[in-house]
């Protein structure tokens, strides 16, 4: 999905330190992107509405927290970084985390399903981020590479016109 | 996340959470929320007109204090949820189970 020949029209890095307190950071990293996206009004025909970066705030966030709650757990004593990589393109937003965290193995747990409980006491009550994310993001994959780097990379195609919850 | 009132209408418990309700801040509010029910409070209504946000932790914490409460024949309601708080319910269709109302008033009358 990654265009390297054509340049996004708008690009932020930042990186932030692997702990709750520094999560912030990607929340500000998120808002000062969405004024540079908002720089572009003059000249870009269609920018993303309020929804939809709401919807793609959401993904990065949840992903930010997954980073650093589940690849930097107190008990295993990583320190390090998450370096945040975002980008705005005529017809997408991506965002690329990368971390030296612990790796990454997705649930195997069906949470939609979970969802369907026939009583209110089976709701489970943690696997909602990686829900969230599947249904706000177009792509959504991870690696991990040899040197023990973790690669996230999320993709929200931008639909001209509107779109609903349902057509996610 | 502050806190901000508690106050106790109708034998309804309405709290007025301030902030985000996240990662860091949603342990707390689970934890007020099963001492609240454990105390006898059984009927709790969350107030999100001061919540601008709320991530998959923040669920599930408004969750735990849904099921604390339904086992004791209680439930946990919200009213004014943002933006924001909306579609994240209706992502993860837990607006199903947690009943919103647009304002504390018709929560009260209708709970």
């Amino acid at each position: 999905m990654r265009n390297t020949r054509i340049p996004p029209l708008a690009r932020l890095e930042t990186t932030i330190e692997a702990a709750p307190a520094a999560l912030y950071g990607i929340h500000r990293a998120m808002e000062d992107f969405w004024r540079a996206v908002d720089r572009l009004a003059q000249t870009v025909p269609h920018l993303p509405d309020a929804r939809w970066r709401m919807q793609f705030d959401m993904a990065v966030w949840e992903v930010g927290t997954n980073i650093v709650r589940h690849g930097h757990p107190p008990e295993a004593k990583i320190s390090g970084l998450v370096e945040l990589q975002i980008s705005m393109h005529d017809n997408r937003a991506e965002a690329h985390f990368t971390d030296h965290g612990l790796p990454w193995e997705e649930p195997t747990a069906d949470i939609a399903r979970a969802w369907c409980a026939d009583s209110t006491l089976t709701l489970p009550e943690s696997g909602l981020g990686l829900h969230i994310v599947r249904r706000t993001l177009d792509t959504f994959s991870y690696n991990r590479t040899d040197d023990g780097t973790n690669h996230w990379n999320l993709v929200k195609l931008l639909h001209v016109g509107p779109r609903e919850i349902d057509d996610i | 996340m502050e806190i901000k009132t508690y106050s106790l209408q109708n034998g309804i418990l309405v709290l007025h959470p301030i902030g985000r309700l996240d990662l860091l801040s949603a342990s707390e509010l689970k934890r007020q929320l099963t001492q609240f029910v454990s105390e006898g409070h059984s009927r709790l209504l969350v107030d999100l007109n001061e919540v601008p946000f709320v991530d998959s932790t923040g669920l599930g914490a408004l969750v735990s204090g849904l099921k604390a409460a339904r086992e004791v024949g209680g439930d946990l309601r919200l009213s004014r949820p943002g933006d924001q708080a909306r579609v994240v319910l209706e992502l993860t269709t837990l607006d199903r189970v947690l009943q919103c109302y647009d304002t504390v008033e018709e929560a009260l009358a209708k709970y």
